[in-house]
């Protein structure tokens, strides 16, 4: 029952809301509701001039809407008036035939009105119907919205509590490697602790960039700012070029070995000392870079191999899958690093 | 009757597999201080191709996140599935517990790890 209501309701909103089918039902209306009259007129005691017109009328309010439902109780109120209100082919106006007009008019003007209350009514509801779905769907909207806000909250979480584990597991290693085979532990924990403060300047940088990738410029500069004592020390000159965040914790590290040697028995230990830094890309993803110091004291290889040494002659090479070479000759310390810059998935 | 000469047992090895160079070098130190003999790689990739070129590994001590696509627990299930005497460490970052995840008989640590506990662990596994 309720499908067959919507189906009408359905079919009267589509021809209301067509012009040329609400005036063509009007017509259609008016013109079968003559005809049956003609045909029934027979069969009608006297008294029904109305018979047939009032569905007509009904039918065209409720179907087509009000002006072509008032058209049509117009038209079949002259036709009832010229043929069925006796005396019949004329407009004859009488007191009985005003009467039977006022009858007419008063039932099919409380009949169009109910028809255009109702139809008012169900306007107004389908359109709150319609906002309300709007608001559903726009309520559906946010709620999805604030899902993957939750759910990339739920990943950033998860994912700096890996990289927080990661780094602390790094320190770890700083902390254990610093350590290991000491025979001054407060010379150690000191270098721990400065190690361990390069990392953190390094993830400053990384921080800044989204933890990604970094800039070499950037990560050398900010390895190097601890060190420079603002006397032009340093010659620092390369091109921009992004940087793996993995690698680039292994640059600053190898740095700051670099320059804490540098300080203590290299350039930066006596005033007139410089650092020339270099790094480029020659191509197919190579990374090289130079650390070459000048002016600074005669230094002599090493004869015992401590964790700074393996960091920056071993471990940090890897990070870039090459090799490190450091030599010593007269006018300065050089190091040397030839690898590759590698690929993000690769990091 | 016995040969006079006294030849030196050789220290189980223990293969690392960690893509973190710093963290590698820590675990081989780790690994060698305890008296076990290291060898490392730095993807599981790697890894297996060791496995499948030296038959003296005793135990696999690996990282779960590693690039070029296979990781930790996969390098484990693989293991478990074509080196079963072999037995496995996990360690990881990423993962606070992994559940049913892991293959049976292997360990699992998070990161950062004591390394005191590693070292007791591998000595009870290759006991």
């Amino acid at each position: 029952m309720s499908t067959i209501r919507r189906q009408l309701f359905g079919l009267s909103d589509r021809v209301r809301a067509s012009p040329l089918k609400a005036w063509s039902l009007a017509i259609c209306a008016f013109i079968v509701s003559l005809y049956v009259r003609f045909l029934s007129d027979h069969l009608l005691p006297p008294g029904f001039p109305y018979l047939t017109f009032f569905p007509a009328v009904i039918l065209t309010t409720f179907m087509a809407g009000l002006w072509p439902g008032a058209v049509c109780a117009l038209a079949c109120g002259f036709a009832a008036w010229y043929w069925f209100i006796p005396p019949s082919g004329n407009f004859e106006l009488n007191a009985s035939v005003l009467v039977a007009l006022a009858f007419y008019a008063g039932v099919v003007i409380v009949d169009i009105l109910l028809i255009q209350v109702m139809h008012k009514a169900l306007d107004s509801l389908q359109d709150e119907r319609r906002k309300s779905d709007a608001l559903l769907v726009e309520q559906k909207r946010l709620l999805g919205e604030q899902r993957d806000r939750e759910r990339q909250q739920r990943i950033l979480q998860r994912e700096l509590s890996h990289r927080m584990k990661n780094t602390l597991a790094m320190v770890q290693a700083v902390v254990s490697q610093s350590l290991r085979n000491a025979t001054d532990t407060k010379l150690a924990a000191e270098q721990a602790s400065a190690r361990i403060q390069a990392l953190a300047l390094a993830q400053d940088a990384l921080t800044a960039t989204d933890w990604e990738a970094g800039d070499v410029e950037t990560v050398v500069r900010t390895a190097i700012a601890p060190h420079n004592d603002g006397h032009n020390r340093f010659d620092i000159s390369g091109p921009s070029v992004a940087i793996a965040a993995q690698p680039a914790l292994g640059l600053a590290l190898a740095i700051h070995e670099l320059a804490t040697n540098a300080t203590k028995y290299g350039a930066l230990s006596v005033p007139d000392g410089k650092i020339i830094v270099r790094w480029q890309t020659p191509g197919d993803n190579q990374f090289h870079f130079s650390w070459t110091e000048a002016n600074g004291p005669v230094i002599m290889e090493p004869k015992r191999s401590g964790f700074g040494s393996r960091l920056t002659e071993r471990i940090v090479p890897t990070y870039f899958k090459g090799k490190a070479q450091a030599t010593y000759p007269a006018g300065g310390y050089e190091y040397h690093l030839r690898g590759t810059l590698g690929s993000e998935d690769e990091t | 009757m016995t040969s006079g000469i006294i030849r030196p047992i050789a220290p189980p090895v223990i293969l690392i597999v960690e893509d973190e160079p710093l963290l590698r070098l820590a675990a081989i130190d780790l690994v060698e201080d305890a008296g076990f003999q290291a060898i490392a790689a730095a993807d599981a990739t790697e890894a297996v191709t060791i496995l499948e070129s030296r038959y003296d590994i005793r135990l696999v001590l690996t990282d779960v996140d590693m690039p070029r696509g296979v990781d930790g627990m996969r390098l484990a299930a693989i293991i478990r599935d074509r080196w079963p005497p072999i037995k496995v460490i996990i360690v990881s970052g990423h993962i606070d517990d992994p559940g049913g995840q892991i293959p049976a008989e292997t360990a699992f640590y998070t990161k950062p790890y004591r390394e005191q506990q590693i070292v007791e662990k591998i000595r009870e596994m290759l006991a």
